[in-house]
């Protein structure tokens, strides 16, 4: 550190009074000085001969601290090299800006030749603990005893003439002396330091202005330096700017502009500027060179503008189950509730049946505007095993997450259950007619019908009818109840009506004919077989025969008899009748039909023959078991 | 069929009804009945209401009751569910004959027989009549071999006769205990007939 000093002008008489008082403050304050202890280093030779090399070599140490422990107080220290000497009154050790130097002069890695430290007896101690110092920053050393009356001729081994070249040892000289820093002369210096920061803030580009006003209070001129822009509250880091030459009195005005992240909008800047923030400039002064903080507080961000979103929601509108078809139709109403519109989105409808989630359906719905709803119909799949059970649907809007919402948490819809009716299991009754055996040379069919219950439920009881030809005589016959597969059968006799020529006759079987027993077939319950019925050769045989008898019996009545005049009966109930079968009469008034005219017979009556003919009934038979 | 007949023993259901050596006693039909049938035999024919003739009806009826009463019986039995048992080949074989015992049951035969009315050959109506013959059987046997009857002994009955006309009654007959005598023979058996209670 440098100093500069203030000479005063005196008088005579006075001024030996004056002197000697000077004198005397001099001697006291160069007195004191006496007693303190200045250690001089002398760098030499080699790599010391760069000043990078000799300042790091200096920073590497604390010598005023290395010197404490072992008792040496230093007041100031010296560093000497050829002609020039630097007094300091503070030594702190700076390891990083040493290794910085030697780097800078090309010896990052060390010297390549030992340094030579040369002390005497009040540097003993301190030269290990320099050479240790060195270390750091890659430095060999060599510590060596110098007499102070052997100084010179230490010195001059320091070089080595080969003949070729002169090999130079380098070297620093450690002692301690009592000199004080010299009286330098007086030498005007600058004197900057800075203003009270100001600000400036565009919320809307988001820039930054800061200026501080920079001041030249000293006599010397200050050569170009910078001013370091700070925020203490480490929101923002600002950039440095440099500083003109200013003239002793001078003053300028520092700017920096800049633009601020979001992020730190709303934030409190804590702004304070250095100006020479590296000790570029030597001045008057270095402890004014800080500003003081003043706080900035940089407005928040306007409120982002509320982004109109959409807002999908749906509403259950009611539910259809067809049983037949066992299809389950579901409405709903999906609504866009948010202040956007939405775009094209996927419902889905699931179910959630047991703790599962199934996926019943998925709809494709299109954009919708901002309040618009849509009503939906759609026809749901049944899981398996639903029937018999309840089926818990719920349906969710935009399943995909496609759409951004104001509210995500409303896209589901609530869960709606519906009991779904176990499956209807039917019958199928079949009807069938086997066999059908013509009996009595025609005159009756034996038949038998079968019922065969086809399906996997069990019929009920019903009805069977069988005719024998259209308008015929109908039996009807219970079936009873029937198990799955079950098959029941049952022989009937039907008497057909007569035929004169035979032919072939209908058989019609109908089970459940009034459609009282639900079926997943009707058409099989109704059957019809054809039978031929014989000629029936004996009746027209026996008719045949009968009318020949009777033919022959009439025409000798009439011819043997012509002139019978019998008046006519009249009708009596006590047994008139001759013969069992025929009967004779006159009729006053002939009725048309066959007439027969006896042309003997003058009377003008016409004889009418009438006859009764009987016609057997075979009938029909049930038998009453009394006892078993 | 050959039927083997039984003297002094009714072969027809006439035979049970009347006696064909007397004259027909046609003070039993209703007048009623007689007014009726009169009136509808008129229809027929100008000049039939004055031939009409109760007796000549009952002589017809009479012929057409001519139905053999072994087939009563028969068909009566065949459907007896007292035999059902014997249609299984399993419990009786083709070749077991068996003889079984009827007790006391009720035979119930229903007929209509008819009458034609024939002027001159030609029908010119017919007349029908319903007619009811209950019968009860005190005793019976039945051989039965193969799903078969061919024989039938022991049978005692008596009964009871009805005929009417369009509901009106007509004649009505009780019909003393007649046993008949000796055996009735199906040379080509009876069928006895499966009664509808089969279910698998």
């Amino acid at each position: 550190m440098a100093y500069s000093e203030v000479a005063t002008g005196v008088k005579p008489q006075r001024v030996r009074m004056y002197r000697c008082l000077g004198l005397l403050l001099l001697w006291l304050g160069f007195g004191g000085a006496a007693f303190a202890q200045t250690l001089e280093i002398e760098f030499a030779l080699g790599p010391f001969e760069q000043q990078p090399v000799r300042q790091a070599a200096f920073a590497v140490a604390d010598w005023q601290g290395l010197s404490r422990q072992f008792g040496l107080t230093l007041r100031y220290v010296v560093v000497r090299h050829a002609d020039d000497e630097d007094w300091y009154e503070e030594t702190p050790q700076a390891v990083g800006k040493a290794r910085e130097l030697m780097a800078s002069a090309g010896y990052r890695d060390g010297l390549p030749t030992p340094v030579l430290i040369f002390h005497d007896r009040s540097t003993a101690r301190l030269a290990p603990l320099v050479a240790r110092a060195f270390s750091r920053i890659g430095l060999e050393t060599s510590i060596q005893f110098v007499a102070p009356q052997d100084r010179d001729a230490a010195i001059a081994r320091t070089r080595y003439n080969t003949g070729r070249t002169t090999i130079e040892i380098p070297y620093l000289f450690l002692t301690t002396s009592r000199r004080t820093p010299p009286v330098v002369e007086l030498t005007p210096l600058p004197d900057l330091i800075a203003g009270r920061p100001e600000a400036r803030f565009d919320p809307f580009s988001r820039r930054l202005r800061v200026r501080v006003p920079i001041e030249n209070v000293g006599r010397g001129g200050a050569p170009k330096s910078t001013v370091a822009f700070l925020d203490r509250g480490r929101t923002l880091r600002l950039p440095d700017t440099a500083v003109p030459i200013l003239g002793p009195g001078r003053r300028t005005v520092a700017e920096i502009e800049l633009t601020v992240p979001e992020s730190a909008l709303g934030k409190i800047l804590q702004l304070q500027t250095s100006v020479d923030p590296r000790n570029t400039v030597p001045e008057l002064n270095v402890r004014n060179n800080l500003s003081e903080v003043v706080a900035f507080e940089l407005p928040a961000p306007p409120p982002p503008e509320p982004e109109r979103l959409p807002d999908l929601i749906l509403q259950w509108q009611g539910h259809q189950f067809d049983p037949e078809a066992r299809q389950l139709t579901v409405r709903f109403t999906l609504r866009n509730i948010g202040q956007g519109p939405s775009a094209a989105q996927w419902v889905d409808i699931l179910s959630l049946t047991g703790g599962e989630r199934e996926r019943l359906a998925r709809l494709p719905i299109g954009p919708l505007r901002a309040g618009q709803s849509v009503d939906l119909v759609q026809e749901v799949r049944l899981p398996s095993g639903i029937p018999g059970q309840t089926l818990a649907i719920a349906a969710i809007a935009d399943v995909l997450a496609q759409v951004p919402e104001s509210n995500e948490r409303n896209n589901e819809s609530e869960i709606l259950e519906i009991p779904i009716p176990p499956e209807q299991v039917l019958v199928d009754l079949e009807v069938s007619i086997p066999r059908a055996e013509v009996q009595k040379n025609g005159r009756s069919v034996m038949v038998t019908v079968a019922v065969v219950n086809r399906n996997a439920a069990v019929s009920p009881s019903t009805l069977l009818i069988l005719r024998g030809e259209p308008g015929g005589e109908t039996a009807k016959v219970s079936v009873p109840s029937l198990r799955p597969g079950g098959r029941w059968t049952t022989d009937q006799t039907v008497v057909p009506k007569f035929r004169p020529a035979g032919g072939p006759m209908q058989l019609l079987a109908a089970v459940d004919p009034d459609n009282r027993v639900p079926e997943t077939n009707e058409n099989n319950n109704q059957t019809v077989r054809t039978v031929i019925l014989p000629f029936p050769a004996l009746i027209w045989g026996a008719v045949a025969t009968v009318s020949i008898l009777i033919l022959s019996m009439l025409f000798p009545l009439v011819r043997a008899r012509p002139k019978r005049r019998d008046p006519p009966r009249e009708t009596s109930d006590e047994g008139q009748a001759s013969a069992p079968q025929v009967l004779l009469a006159y009729v006053s008034r002939p009725d048309p039909g066959f007439q027969q005219i006896d042309p003997e017979d003058d009377s003008g009556l016409i004889i009418i023959e009438l006859s009764l003919r009987a016609l057997a009934d075979p009938g029909h038979q049930e038998m009453i078991e009394e006892e078993v | 069929m050959v039927e083997t007949p039984v003297a002094s023993t009714p072969r027809t259901l006439a035979d049970l009804v009347t006696d064909p050596h007397q004259e027909p006693d046609t003070a039993e039909v209703p007048e009623e009945t007689r007014e009726a049938l009169r009136d509808d035999i008129a229809a027929f024919g100008a000049g039939l209401a004055q031939v009409f003739s109760t007796a000549g009806v009952l002589l017809a009826l009479n012929k057409a009751l001519e139905v053999p009463l072994a087939d009563i019986l028969k068909s009566a039995w065949s459907s007896s569910l007292s035999l059902q048992a014997y249609l299984d080949p399993e419990k009786h074989p083709p070749e077991e004959s068996s003889w079984v015992s009827f007790g006391k049951h009720k035979l119930s035969s229903t007929h209509q027989p008819k009458i034609e009315v024939l002027l001159n050959g030609k029908r010119v109506g017919t007349v029908s009549f319903d007619v009811t013959l209950t019968l009860h059987i005190t005793s019976t046997k039945l051989l039965v071999r193969d799903g078969r009857i061919w024989e039938a002994t022991g049978t005692e009955f008596r009964g009871e006769f009805k005929a009417a006309y369009k509901g009106l009654p007509f004649i009505k007959r009780n019909i003393g205990k007649i046993k008949l005598p000796g055996k009735l023979t199906f040379s080509s058996g009876v069928r006895i007939t499966k009664l509808p209670v089969a279910i698998d």
